[in-house]
């Protein structure tokens, strides 16, 4: 296990090359990590591939130049199947869009992992954890409901709920205020934050929005990383 | 439920009007042949078995199909009639026992079987309740006809007047309801039964009216010797009672009075041979095998089936190509549902399970539908061949 200082890394980027087949772009990053427990805020223009290196920190892209390690395992090691079991079990995602299912109640929605995946079993304790979540995010009344009934802050803190229910040891969030008012984009942050630190779980979050970078212990700009890793 | 076949089914469900039209596309698509197939067959057995029971028929030249039909379902057909003649002709013969049927006329748009007692012991035909036609006027109805008329025994049916405004065709006859049969599951549940002399007071042929020296003598137009001659202006009994019995009667010898055609029984398989070819060198006449006839008209609506299910194939190919298409396109809509769990950590097989789920739920369903709906034409099969004939 990769350890720095005082800290246990979530996950650990270096000499990390990435290209996208037949186009110019380039991601390059030389180091990166983050340790647990740690919020770290990603910042850059659009195009500069933030979105790219959320995908590679979580495995859902791979590069044979460089090594990423996800709690303390190198991912290039890993097949397919067996990366896609470490992200369900390991990490929380959250993305802007929300991206929750149309049919699925609000419940179903935070539950979905368990609903998916075999290896995560749904019991009474998780549904409990869910209804608690969803308690703490202020959205116990609107369980029921399905997402075209939940206003976007609603529909947010779902997609929240959704992301630490597994009990995710990393929080990925892919600009999860992109679609919010700023004052919904602040709760929200909010709520992320304090739900990452009463369970120990690292942040690592895209945004745009430069009011929010205040609340987070590191920013990283991606232009910066190649050599100069913030 | 659990895991993704649940999400398979909310899906389903948040989507019921889409996935109600298609389970009822696919259903209706495997329903047509099924249900087409249980119709023919149950329609195949209803004549073959009713055929089987009728040896031979007797009638005029003419179509044997019109003729076999109107024997064996009172069909109505535009054959020229037989005499009566021929019914003591076979019984003399003491071969066969000739069953005379006229089925020329309705009531309530029934038809009234005119006949012998021998038919109800060919078909075994029982009474629920009363007794059989015995005399003229006399009528019994078969189960189905009892109940949609809303007859029982002692109740008068009118029969159909043949011509309203023609005052030469005889008026209407009121038919006394003798007796109820038990329901036999066939033909003769629609019918209307009455003796065989009815059928000649129907025609016109035969008729009572008060006795010629109880007339007033306006209505005699001329008396001689052994003839008494009546003016137009006499109203003939509409009905037989047990006080006007008597007064029926016909003006011709009981030969030549016509019937419909005649079931004839053979004795033995040499005197079918026998009576078969010689009837059928008569002229003017035809004696048929109901099996043979019923087993020829079974190839023709059989090819007509086949045709039937070529052409459910096609549209069976067509709607399930037309289903692969809107699979296609709900699978294209859903790609960013795909995408979504694919990045959270869920399995290919778990996205592939969640559309197959779907896929085998709206199958299944449209399978169940097609069976129920298959079952029930099965049901009520019977009364769909009825209507058939």
């Amino acid at each position: 296990m990769d350890r720095t200082g005082s800290g246990i890394l979530t996950f650990a980027l270096r000499d990390l090359v990435w290209r996208y087949a037949g186009a110019d772009f380039e991601l390059r990053v030389d180091e990166l990590a983050a340790r647990r427990g740690e919020a770290v805020a990603c910042i850059g223009p659009s195009g500069c591939g933030k979105t790219t290196l959320v995908h590679l920190i979580a495995g859902i892209l791979v590069s044979n130049n460089g090594t990423v390690q996800l709690d303390g395992t190198d991912l290039s090691t890993l097949n397919e199947r067996e990366r896609r079991a470490r992200r369900i079990r390991t990490i929380g995602m959250v993305f802007q869009e929300f991206e929750l299912l149309e049919y699925l109640s609000a419940l179903d929605n935070i539950l979905l992992p368990y609903h998916v995946a075999d290896e995560l079993q749904l019991d009474a304790d998780v549904r409990g954890r869910a209804r608690e979540l969803a308690s703490e995010m202020g959205i116990s009344d609107l369980l029921a409901r399905k997402p075209k009934k939940l206003s976007q802050g609603e529909r947010q803190r779902v997609a929240l709920c959704r992301a630490l229910v597994t009990q995710p040891k990393l929080l990925i969030c892919d600009e999860p205020t992109g679609n919010l008012d700023p004052k919904n984009a602040e709760t929200i942050v909010e709520l992320l934050l304090r739900q990452a630190r009463e369970h120990a779980a690292t942040v690592f979050m895209v945004t745009h929005d430069h009011g929010l970078l205040k609340r987070f212990d590191r920013v990283v700009d991606v232009r910066n990383l190649n050599g100069r890793d913030a | 439920m659990k895991g993704v076949l649940r999400l398979s089914w909310l899906h389903a469900w948040h989507h019921k009007a889409a996935t109600g039209i298609l389970i009822s596309c696919l259903g209706l698509t495997a329903l047509l042949p099924a249900a087409t197939r249980v119709v023919v067959e149950r329609y195949g057995e209803d004549l073959t078995a009713r055929a089987r029971a009728t040896p031979l028929v007797l009638g005029p030249k003419g179509n044997r199909f019109d003729l076999t039909l109107g024997a064996l379902y009172f069909s109505a057909s535009s054959l020229d009639t037989v005499p009566y003649a021929l019914v003591r002709e076979i019984a003399a013969g003491g071969d066969a026992t000739p069953i005379p049927i006229s089925n020329r006329f309705t009531a309530r748009g029934r038809p009234i079987l005119c006949t012998s007692p021998e038919y109800f012991a060919l078909r075994g035909l029982t009474a629920r309740t009363g007794t059989p036609p015995l005399r003229v006027g006399d009528a019994a109805l078969g189960a189905r006809a009892a109940e949609q008329l809303g007859l029982a025994v002692g109740d008068t049916l009118p029969s159909d007047p043949t011509a309203l405004y023609d005052l030469s065709k005889p008026a209407s006859f009121g038919l006394h309801i003798t007796g109820i049969f038990e329901a036999n599951g066939t033909a003769d549940d629609e019918a209307i039964f009455s003796d065989v002399k009815t059928a000649w007071v129907l025609e016109g042929i035969a008729h009572g009216h008060a006795k010629t020296d109880e007339l007033d003598n306006n209505l005699i137009v001329d008396r001689s010797a052994g003839n008494v001659a009546l003016s137009g202006a006499l109203i003939e009994h509409t009905e037989a009672t047990p006080k006007n019995l008597e007064d029926f009667h016909v003006h011709t010898g009981e030969d030549r009075l016509p019937l419909t055609a005649i079931i004839v029984l053979p004795r033995d398989d040499r005197a079918d041979t026998i009576l078969n070819t010689g009837f059928n060198l008569r002229e003017k006449l035809q004696m048929v095998r109901p099996r043979e006839v019923i087993d020829d008209l079974l190839a023709i609506v059989f090819s007509i089936r086949r045709l039937i299910d070529l052409i459910s194939l096609v549209l069976g190919a067509a709607t399930i190509l037309l289903t692969v298409l809107v699979l296609m396109l709900s699978s294209k809509l859903r790609a960013r549902e795909r995408d979504t769990l694919h990045k959270i950590g869920c399995a290919p097989g778990a996205v592939a399970r969640l559309l197959g789920y779907e896929i085998l739920l709206v199958l299944g369903t449209s399978l169940i539908l097609a069976s129920v709906g298959t079952a029930a034409v099965a049901r009520f099969a019977p009364s769909l061949t009825a209507t058939m004939r």
